[in-house]
């Protein structure tokens, strides 16, 4: 270990233990009932909700993807990466008016399903759900992992414990109100730090125009608009963030806990707007580590590694302690998601007339075993990038038949259920065979088909207050 | 060449996102002390 990583440890531990107490109160200040744990009391307003978006779409996805497209597929991917964040809570927004009318005492997608659709596709759900918030947590704490090993020059374990072990604790005990406020701190840190890293970046590499000189004389073809894989992850990503996000727990709760429609409306739009510059400057670190001809030891650390060699050491601390921020804030939410799944569909389902007490104490056990599990896969260490497209096609199979089921009467369970199996057993051998975009393609349109197709010939249909009769408040 | 990202396009995508994050910091302190302003006001009802 260097000098520089002794002092990555001593800030990160500080920054760490001021976001849990923090957390930790807020918490305990406004936890009231138990239905706070899940939705955080379903008063949470515009400011919280924009500055909740906004850090949910910072995590490692933000900080390190962006640059890795940008590095591998060059500008239109990268452009490509920041429309798909935007485009995602555009679309998000008439879907969360119809959850809200739907279900405005609900908990989580899980539960909807359920009552929607029954046992059968409820069990598919729970597994997509859940290996989409395990992909994520674990890409959040391999972004901390490799940010350890290749600038402080430490095993990689040593970042993800250091990350994964308060994150643990302070969603454990706070729940989705503890996320949130934590999210709400990191987003308002996060832009200015990212802003001066970027700022300074610049600075010393004598300009965006120098650096737009680097990659045109290093890989041409990465300036290119047409630029073939360029081109295609941009489609990809457009898809792939736009299907994850529409089945995102995480993002689901976030509508449970709003005040009303309106909330969730301006924190979508304002959120839509505010994470295209975010992800353009997370991106274009990519193309610095081309100007400069960079050789990346990991393809996912090409930010980190631009900003520990263009800025002074005290530029890249910052940077490490943006890193910090995103993989704590998304890798929080992650957990919050998956606590509230365990306990209220898991659990719930299995003893239906458990107390809210007894919820919220499985939820907070599930928590620590599915954090410890995503922090060993973590030390592996494979590319971020590649383990969120692969939660992303995951979703992708099933995000049609979930959300067309919120507006169709006549798609029943077993349509849904076989959309689902159909798309993921043809899209995921097309993605592990490098076919990226066609296992998208493919995973959302088979899904569309079967039922789409099979609605018109089914002659009974759902009756839509049934489901505000089943799903209501906990406590 | 033509169809290759000209330096203008370049640099005006930097800039404005540049200029875009000090936005973006400034709806966050606004957001969030209009919201703590509302929350007292609601306290004091």
């Amino acid at each position: 270990m260097n000098t520089f990583g002794l002092y990555m440890i001593v800030f990160s531990i500080i920054l760490m233990l001021g976001i849990s107490i923090l957390g930790y109160l807020f918490s305990k200040r406004k936890m009231k009932n138990n239905d706070s744990y899940f939705t955080a009391g379903r008063n949470i307003t515009v400011s919280f909700m924009t500055a909740t978006f906004i850090a949910y779409a910072v995590g490692t996805g933000l900080v390190f993807s962006p640059a890795e497209s940008a590095y591998l597929d060059g500008m239109t991917a990268m452009i490509g990466y920041a429309l798909a964040l935007s485009i995602a809570y555009l679309i998000f927004i008439p879907i969360s008016r119809r959850i809200k009318e739907l279900l405005p005492e609900g908990n989580t997608i899980g539960e909807y399903v359920k009552a929607r659709y029954g046992n059968v596709m409820f069990i598919v759900v729970l597994f997509v759900i859940i290996v989409y918030l395990f992909c994520l947590l674990v890409a959040n704490l391999i972004g901390a992992g490799i940010a350890f090993q290749y600038l402080g020059g430490m095993p990689i374990y040593v970042g993800v414990l250091i990350i994964g072990i308060p994150v643990m604790i302070y969603t454990t005990y706070g729940g989705l109100g503890a996320a949130i406020f934590t999210n709400s701190i990191q987003a308002i840190l996060l832009t200015p730090l990212l802003f001066v890293v970027a700022f300074f970046a610049f600075r010393n590499l004598g300009g965006t125009g120098a650096v737009y000189e680097g990659v045109v004389e290093n890989a041409p073809e990465l300036m290119n608009i047409f630029h073939g894989p360029g081109v295609e992850f941009a489609i990809m990503i457009i898809i792939a963030v736009a299907s994850a996000e529409l089945l995102n727990q995480a993002l689901w709760q976030r509508v449970y806990s709003a005040k009303n429609v309106q909330v969730v409306k301006r924190g979508l739009i304002n959120a839509s707007i505010m994470t295209f510059p975010m992800a353009i400057i997370a991106g274009v670190f990519g193309l610095i580590a081309i100007s400069m001809a960079m050789d990346l030891p990991h393809t996912s650390i090409g930010t980190a590694l631009v900003a520990h060699t263009v800025l002074p050491e005290w530029g890249s601390m910052l940077f490490v302690l943006i890193i910090v921020l995103a993989t704590t804030s998304t890798g929080s939410d992650a957990l919050a998601a998956f606590s509230s799944t365990a306990s209220l569909d898991i659990v719930k389902s299995l003893k239906p007339n458990m107390d809210s007490k007894v919820a919220v104490k499985v939820a907070r056990i599930s928590t620590i075993i599915f954090a410890i599990a995503a922090m060993l896969v973590a030390f592996q260490a494979p590319s971020i990038l590649q383990i969120l497209l692969f939660a992303d096609l995951v979703a992708a199979a099933a995000v049609v038949p979930v959300i067309a089921g919120l507006y169709h009467k006549r798609i029943s369970g077993k349509l849904a259920t076989g959309g689902t199996i159909f798309g993921l057993i043809l899209g995921v051998p097309l993605y592990l065979m490098g076919q990226y975009l066609n296992s998208f393609i493919v995973a959302i349109l088979i899904s569309s088909l079967i039922i789409f197709i099979g609605a018109r010939f089914t002659k009974t249909g759902y009756n839509f207050d049934q489901l505000k009769e089943t799903i209501k408040n906990l406590d | 060449m033509e169809s290759m990202y000209s330096l203008a396009f370049f640099n005006g995508l930097i800039w404005v996102s540049l200029v875009g994050l000090l936005v973006v910091f400034g709806f966050q302190v606004w957001f969030t002390l209009v919201d703590y302003k509302n929350n007292k006001k609601a306290k004091g009802e």
